[in-house]
């Protein structure tokens, strides 16, 4: 009888040991999730440099252009290639294909408008100047922008849309004056045809070609995530639901985003309703084989200073004191090797992940967090973590849960 | 010389001025802006400091401006100082995002903080160099975001 009293005793320990993934939510811990909520999205800041970043005529125009392959030097190039809808604006490749092999991983646009800095390396401060160097690239959509200015002059539904929001395009009946094509830059061609131009003429077409950029940016601006399962998670912590909350995550779930917003560490870079704080971090990542290791953040700082694209320059339409993050960005070892922080809402659609594509699968990613390797080029901010095979499978699980749809603009 | 004298001389004192924020969703409360903090005088003060933050309350991950004014402790404004700050989240080992400045604002006693970015919630510490003539003080600020 007392053995069995005692076998009786032990196993009902053993069942009333606390389970870590039933431990309700502690209230600092509440208001960390709420940070990661898509519910707190506000407004995307105002950008002072396009007079037109919230003009919905603007938006019809620039949702044209997005999709319109006739934006390219060979007719079948548009913005939409790589910025897939279907694949949440990405390309499911390593890197950019279009004309040829870009450098570079192919980012989602989806919340981008929230972040102050465009590309891996922020090369650019606007969506604006970002949209129109695809448009130049010679891998991309190898256009130039007289080409494209000729275009629309030329096109009875683009010419009324731009004259109404920008007033006239500029008159470029004389072969002389306005070449067929020219610009700037690397086609030694075109750049001759360019600088042959008077530079009045270069900039009537310049300012022509920027508005086009400011369209485009003006509906990549309505591209916005919705809500994931995670975010339903956070409603029901919020309004005390715990019967649907269980429902909702599975126990490891729950532990995944334990980890996530604790040992773990992510929510240091990945943290805000679209889990990136849009900060450079250099976090030791690989190179592709045969690649000089990319210098990231330092790089873009050197390129989007000396951008006349910025928001310092003439075609920015932001007062000189607006360009605050321009004015203060900061310099620092630490940048060098530092690349963007990514959104991790849509992990499903934008995979391979990293700056070059290195990793197929998330498992490879929380891999390389969990042994932080010494980098290639500066220093990885990373340590090792220390998690076993176990909380990484849950850390995974967690991230499955920020999928989502993107808005849709009714345009 | 002696320790006392080395200090006065030095003037370097800590102004601690703990300053707590809390960004609340509107349906948990009323945010609390920077502006709403009194002038707070130290155990020996030198300067006594308050900020009015734009935009209020302080927004994250939004570049911004604050005003600053400085006094002595007998309410005198302090023209015409040198004043550097730094910080970050020194529990996530970072410091801030920028490289803000301060230079003089719109009156004597008014200084200009710009290009400040708090990127992330969590408690952020800064700390403020004044030099006015001289003496040489040092304000720590921490803010929970």
């Amino acid at each position: 009888m007392a053995l069995i009293a005692v076998g009786i005793l032990l196993s009902a320990g053993y069942f009333l040991l606390d389970d870590p993934s039933d431990q309700p939510w502690t209230p600092d811990e509440e208001k960390t999730l709420e940070s990661l909520w898509i519910g707190n999205l506000s407004q995307p800041p105002i950008d002072s440099s396009n007079a037109v970043a919230t003009n919905i005529n603007a938006a019809k125009l620039g949702h044209k252009l997005f999709f319109d392959p006739r934006l390219s030097v060979n007719g079948l190039v548009s913005c939409a290639i790589c910025h897939q809808p279907s694949r949440y604006f990405s390309d499911g490749m390593a890197k950019g294909f279009a004309i040829g092999e870009a450098q570079r991983n192919t980012p989602s646009i989806v919340g981008t408008a929230y972040s102050p800095w465009f590309y891996w390396d922020g090369r650019k401060d606007s969506l604006w100047a970002q949209a129109l160097a695809p448009l130049e690239h010679e891998d991309e959509h190898g256009g130039n922008r007289m080409a494209y200015i000729r275009f629309i002059s030329g096109d009875e539904v683009y010419r009324p849309m731009y004259q109404e929001l920008f007033g006239d395009l500029p008159d470029i009946s004389d072969p002389v004056r306005f070449p067929a094509n020219a610009a700037p830059g690397d086609n030694p061609e075109w750049n001759k045809a360019w600088q042959a131009m008077a530079a009045a003429d270069q900039e009537s077409i310049t300012r022509a070609f920027t508005n086009l950029g400011k369209s485009i940016a003006a509906y990549e601006m309505l591209l916005v995530p919705q809500p994931s399962r995670f975010d339903h998670y956070v409603e029901t912590e919020l309004i005390n639901d715990a019967s649907t909350q269980e429902s909702l995550f599975s126990p490891n779930e729950k532990m995944g985003l334990r980890l996530f917003i604790g040992k773990a560490g992510c929510i240091n870079c990945h943290n805000g309703p679209l889990l990136t704080n849009n900060e450079f971090h250099n976090t030791g990542l690989v190179n592709s084989a045969g690649e000089i290791p990319d210098k990231g953040r330092v790089e873009g700082e050197r390129l989007v200073r000396a951008d006349p694209f910025n928001c310092a320059g003439r075609y920015s339409d932001s007062a000189v004191n607006d360009c605050a993050e321009l004015r203060f960005m900061r310099s620092g070892v630490d940048l060098i090797g530092a690349m963007r922080t990514p959104s991790l809402r849509n992990l499903e659609g934008t995979a391979p992940y990293m700056h070059k594509g290195q990793m197929e699968q998330l498992s490879e990613v929380l891999d390389h967090y969990n042994r932080a390797p010494e980098a290639m080029i500066g220093h990885n901010e990373a340590e090792p973590l220390g998690l076993n095979d176990l909380e990484l499978r849950q850390l995974e699980d967690f991230l499955n849960t920020l999928n989502g749809p993107v808005l849709t603009p009714i345009l | 010389m002696t320790p006392a004298s080395y200090f006065r001389d030095r003037g370097l004192l800590l102004l601690w001025l703990p300053v707590y924020f809390t960004l609340s969703h509107a349906a948990l409360g009323q945010p609390v802006g920077a502006g709403d903090i009194a002038f707070q005088s130290t155990v020996a003060g030198h300067y006594e400091v308050r900020f009015d933050s734009q935009p209020k309350p302080i927004v994250i991950n939004q570049i911004q401006s604050w005003v600053m004014s400085v006094r002595t402790g007998d309410g005198l404004c302090v023209k015409g100082a040198e004043i550097t700050v730094v910080g970050g989240m020194p529990e996530h080992n970072h410091g801030f995002p920028t490289a803000p400045l301060v230079r003089p604002g719109a009156n004597d006693c008014e200084y200009l903080v710009e290009g400040l970015r708090f990127h992330m919630s969590g408690r952020w510490e800064m700390s403020f160099n004044i030099k006015a003539g001289a003496k040489t003080d040092t304000l720590m600020v921490s803010l929970d975001l």
